[in-house]
């Protein structure tokens, strides 16, 4: 225990937990400048050889989506898909529609970022009296490794945004997700990878897109 | 912190040290609670802050540098143990097995790297003081001789130092039980 001099406005208490926290050795071990000249050393050697790197720098870069642009493929699609429905339908070879579209659903494409560069994703959001629905059809994008997972966030900016809800991947089926909050107040839609019991976002987003408006 | 990190993603070299001057001190703490090996740990920490740049334009601005860099360190640290293929420690001595800062859950390490990241932060010379009194084990007396400054320069710096620290860790619930690390990395997303 070290003298207690110090501990103006502090409980013992504190003081005896921060004299635990400090005594520990770790806390003291000093960085190796030899790592420090290897990590510049590979990363100038990689920007150099990368110098388009830079322009990823853009917090909405090319893969966000226009919700305008996607209606107006989105709906002749939906209308050509619903069409051919009709023709099964009638051929007594589909006998449900699982996904009928509903009104005021949206259609959002998001794109893989530089950490999945392969993935796409559509997803289909809906406001409806219960909060978002989110469907998400996705592709190009590894299931979780063991220990992650994907979450879903709906945002107003980098520094403001709600957790629409985790998937992980590591089988078939549909994702369905829901947001306590709007598509028209939280227009930028991201996914991270995250570790299990990470307290926040971890910031590696793996699948963006904004919805600017219809 | 933006501006840093736009620059850290540029690759400008003065940014690239000034990360690792930052973090590095943490980014250890994070692999030495997993590894033994001196290499293995210079190895997570380079790795850690490369594929931190290589992943930097994912980053969305705004966000804390921090929890993002330590999910990192923490999955590199993870990439490492597993390709060494065996449980880290498996050759360490029974006095590091004893040491609390060694062979651990993850746990405890958010916890580590917020105290290694407070001390870190503290000006150069109350950290010296909390380090020769808590490490060492000196008095302040004995600090004071060791500095060469009056024993109430040590006194008044470690008081500093201490308000500092609790200030810095309180989110960390550290003096509510002792258990506050849990409660933390347990806590909702956003």
């Amino acid at each position: 225990m070290n003298e207690h001099d110090r501990e103006d406005e502090l409980s013992e208490d504190e003081v005896r937990q921060l004299d635990a926290l400090l005594s520990n050795p770790d806390l003291w071990d000093a960085a190796d400048p030899a790592d420090e000249d290897a990590i510049v050393a590979a990363i100038l050697a990689e920007a150099a050889a990368e110098p388009e790197v830079e322009a990823a720098a853009d917090p909405v870069p090319d893969n966000v989506i226009p919700i305008a642009r996607h209606r107006r493929w989105v709906a002749p699609a939906l209308s050509a898909a619903a069409a051919v429905i009709v023709v099964l339908l009638g051929l007594g070879i589909v006998n449900a529609i699982a996904d009928r579209p509903v009104d005021g659903e949206v259609e959002l494409a998001l794109d893989g970022t530089d950490l999945a560069p392969d993935a796409t994703a559509t997803a289909r959001i809906v406001d409806l009296p219960a909060g978002s629905r989110i469907r998400l059809d996705v592709e190009g994008l590894e299931p979780a490794a063991p220990g992650t997972y994907y979450e879903v966030w709906l945002r107003q900016d980098a520094e403001i945004g709600v957790s629409a809800g985790t998937f992980h991947l590591r089988g078939d089926g549909d994702i369905e997700l829901w947001a306590g909050v709007s598509l028209n107040d939280y227009p930028l839609v991201t996914i991270t990878v995250q570790e299990e019991a990470e307290p926040v976002s971890s910031g590696r987003v793996v699948l963006k897109a904004l919805a600017t408006g219809g | 912190m933006d501006d840093l990190v736009a620059r850290f993603r540029a690759g400008e070299e003065a940014a690239v040290r000034e990360v690792h001057q930052r973090y590095a001190g943490a980014v250890r703490t994070v692999a030495r609670s997993q590894l033994s090996d001196p290499e293995l740990i210079s190895e997570v920490v380079q790795q850690t802050f490369i594929k931190a740049w290589r992943a930097a334009s994912s980053f969305e601005p705004g966000r804390e540098f921090a929890p993002w860099l330590y999910a990192i360190a923490r999955r590199t640290t993870i990439d490492v143990i597993r390709r060494e293929g065996r449980q880290a420690h498996t050759t360490v001595d029974e006095e590091q097995e004893a040491e609390p800062g060694t062979s651990e859950s993850f746990e405890h390490v958010w916890e580590r790297w917020e105290v290694r990241r407070a001390v870190d932060e503290l000006p150069a010379g109350e950290r010296e003081v909390v380090r020769l009194s808590n490490l060492e084990g000196f008095t302040h007396e004995e600090v004071a001789m060791r500095l060469g400054v009056p024993i109430g320069t040590v006194k008044s710096r470690s008081a500093r130092a201490y308000r500092r620290l609790a200030s810095s860790l309180r989110h960390l619930d550290l003096f509510a039980n002792q258990t506050g690390v849990a409660h933390v990395e347990g806590g909702e997303a956003q």
